[in-house]
């Protein structure tokens, strides 16, 4: 009777991303054991937020950004974003767009992710046309206006990506991903090859875009402090299981997680003692 | 796509004239082959076919700038009158090898798997099948002339473009930009043909010069066999055929004229197709 009377809590606002047990497996040459990638892992990420997924060379980063994006199936497991399941086939070519439009990312090497035939302004006109911005006209103008936003300039649209640093590629790619005006960013190691100060202000502009445009994000870096500079909330992934999981300040000065601890006190920094580092590690992996 | 190609070339054509003269004299020599085969016919002084029984086996003349053969017909007329036939029939084998073999090479490469075994599987029997072989069982069967003969070897060199497109273009898929299409939602058919290929153009290209240079050959071959162009063409496999009989009384310039100008644009086109390549495959 009670139970009946009480109003149902509030239902806390609906993720935007909602991942549910996602595993992969990737099957080894004979005799070998299959390499577990993503172990049942499930996170959330609200609109505008920005969740840090962090973990060492292997532990399945980019196995579970390239599922966000379609780029990966999944063995089990469930993924939603906005409502919409990203595992049911796309057939056809609006089911297609409309899933693009849900999820867009960008890559980590700024040298191979542009079409090299294309200029910044082609490519961001091309992705536009896709998806069915109709004249040219009103293409070009949002080009600009992207461009814009990205603080590239007119002149640097016109120029193609061996013309570009590996920053200003970055920046395009992002704009490339913006021009389709997606819900979802996810962006896996993408400032890891470019240098400390162009990191920066990738970081900066994406923060901006998060915070005016409400695009949530997954930033995938094997950089602590980088993911510390941007991210809200963090995962920290160790050999395809999520080891721990909260706001990105608690985890990183508060790491509960031996693994994360590990993490932590591998960073360089003063007193920074390399063999020490491996000799720890090593300990780590005899422990589990 | 074939635009910015030309237009590199054309651009690095300054650069080439100075470093390359070999480059530039048979780039220049094809320009030459392209115009008469396009205007020969206006100059030509003579009709091709213009039989002389006074005029047989000629000698070189200021009437018949390169003598006269057998019938007495004009040597530098019919050389002028058949280079247009000599180029149109590679030109068309290769462009039904390259439709064929590119789509073979791409769809195997995009889809791997069984798809690609599968089309490894054919290409490999195309492939091992001796080329002539088969081309004289096309023939066997259609009967001959020049369109069998083009049709034949559009089918014979077809699968050595799929090998050739299929290895580039799995390079080519492996880039992230095409995972970037993918997600941005385009289909594979839009990435492979409007995004992916005209990034292997370049590739291809030098591939196809050198690949035209032989096809040229292979179609003389087989007009020389008599299982490609028929008389009265003057096409130049044939003319060196038909000129045969000259040599055992002396008379060169019958079979020398055609079979020379079949090695020039041989030889030239081979120059221009490896450079293409290195200048192309270096630049991608
Ligand atoms: N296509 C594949 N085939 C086989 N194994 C794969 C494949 N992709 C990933 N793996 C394996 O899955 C594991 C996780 O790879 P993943 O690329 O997700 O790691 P990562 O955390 O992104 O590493 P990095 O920081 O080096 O980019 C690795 O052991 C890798 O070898
Ligand atoms: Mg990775």
């Amino acid at each position: 009777m009670s139970a009946s009377m009480s109003t149902p809590a509030p239902a806390a606002p609906p993720a935007l991303v909602e991942a549910e047990r996602l595993r992969r497996e990737f099957r080894m040459p004979k005799g070998q054991d299959p390499v577990v990638a993503a172990n049942d892992v499930s996170f959330r990420i609200a609109a505008g937020e920005v969740l840090g997924l962090v973990g060492e060379s292997g532990s399945g980063k980019s196995t579970i950004a390239r599922m966000l994006v379609g780029l990966e199936r999944a063995d089990a497991g469930s993924l939603r974003i906005a409502g919409a399941d990203r595992f049911a086939p796309a057939r056809g070519q609006a089911a297609r767009l409309a899933r693009a439009r849900q999820a867009q990312m960008v890559f980590q090497d700024p040298y191979g992710s542009l079409d090299r035939r294309l200029s910044v302004q082609q490519a961001l006109v091309a992705a536009m046309r896709l998806h069915g911005v109709a004249d040219r006209e009103g293409a070009r103008r949002r080009a600009g206006e992207l461009l814009d936003r990205v603080r590239l300039t007119e002149q640097q649209g016109s120029l193609r990506p061996h013309q570009l640093s590996g920053g200003q590629r970055q920046r395009v790619a992002i704009a490339r991903a913006l021009a389709v005006s997606p819900t979802l960013l996810v962006l896996d190691e993408a400032v890891s090859a470019l240098d400390v100060s162009v990191q920066a202000q990738i970081l900066e502009l994406v923060d901006e875009i998060r915070r005016e445009a409400g695009i949530a994000v997954l930033f995938v870096s094997h950089d602590l402090a980088v993911v510390d500079e941007i991210a809200d909330r963090v995962l920290v992934l160790y050999r395809g299981d999520v080891v721990e999981e909260g706001p990105a300040a608690a985890v990183f000065r508060a790491p509960e997680h031996p693994y994360t601890r590990l993490l932590v006190s591998s960073v360089p920094g003063p007193g920074w003692d390399p063999h020490e580092v491996i000799a720890r590690r090593r300990e780590f992996d005899a422990a589990r | 796509m074939t635009t910015t190609a030309t237009g590199a070339l054309l651009r690095r054509d300054g650069l080439a004239r100075r470093r390359d003269p070999l480059y530039a004299v048979s780039l220049a020599f094809l320009g030459l082959v392209v115009l008469v085969a396009a205007f020969g016919p206006l100059v030509a002084p003579y009709p091709p076919d213009a039989i002389d029984f006074t005029a047989i086996w000629g000698s070189p003349s200021p009437a018949h700038l390169l003598g006269t053969d057998q019938l007495g017909r004009d040597l530098f007329s019919r050389l002028l009158l058949g280079t247009r036939e000599s180029l149109i029939g590679p030109l068309a084998l290769l462009a039904g090898a390259t439709v064929i073999g590119v789509a073979i090479g791409l769809v195997a490469a995009w889809n791997g798997g069984w798809v690609d075994v599968l089309l490894a599987r054919i290409t490999d029997v195309m492939f091992a099948f001796p080329g002539l072989l088969f081309v004289v069982l096309v023939i066997a069967v259609f009967g001959k002339g020049p369109w069998t003969a083009v049709v034949a070897l559009a089918l014979a060199y077809a699968p050595v473009i799929a090998k050739f497109t299929r290895s580039i273009a799995l390079s080519e898929l492996a880039r992230p930009y095409v995972d970037a299409y993918r997600v941005q939602g385009a289909s594979a058919v839009h990435i492979a043909v409007r995004r992916v290929l005209p990034n292997m153009t370049p590739a291809l290209l030098g591939y196809l010069v050198v690949l035209f240079g032989e096809g040229l050959m292979s179609l003389a071959t087989l007009s020389y066999l008599g299982f490609g162009a028929q008389p009265p063409s003057s096409e130049w496999g044939l003319m060196v055929q038909e000129g045969q009989d000259g040599i055992v009384l002396g008379h060169f310039a019958p079979t020398l004229v055609p079979g020379l100008a079949i090695a020039a644009v041989v030889v030239a086109v081979n120059i221009v197709g490896v450079r293409l390549s290195e200048r192309l495959g270096a630049r991608a």
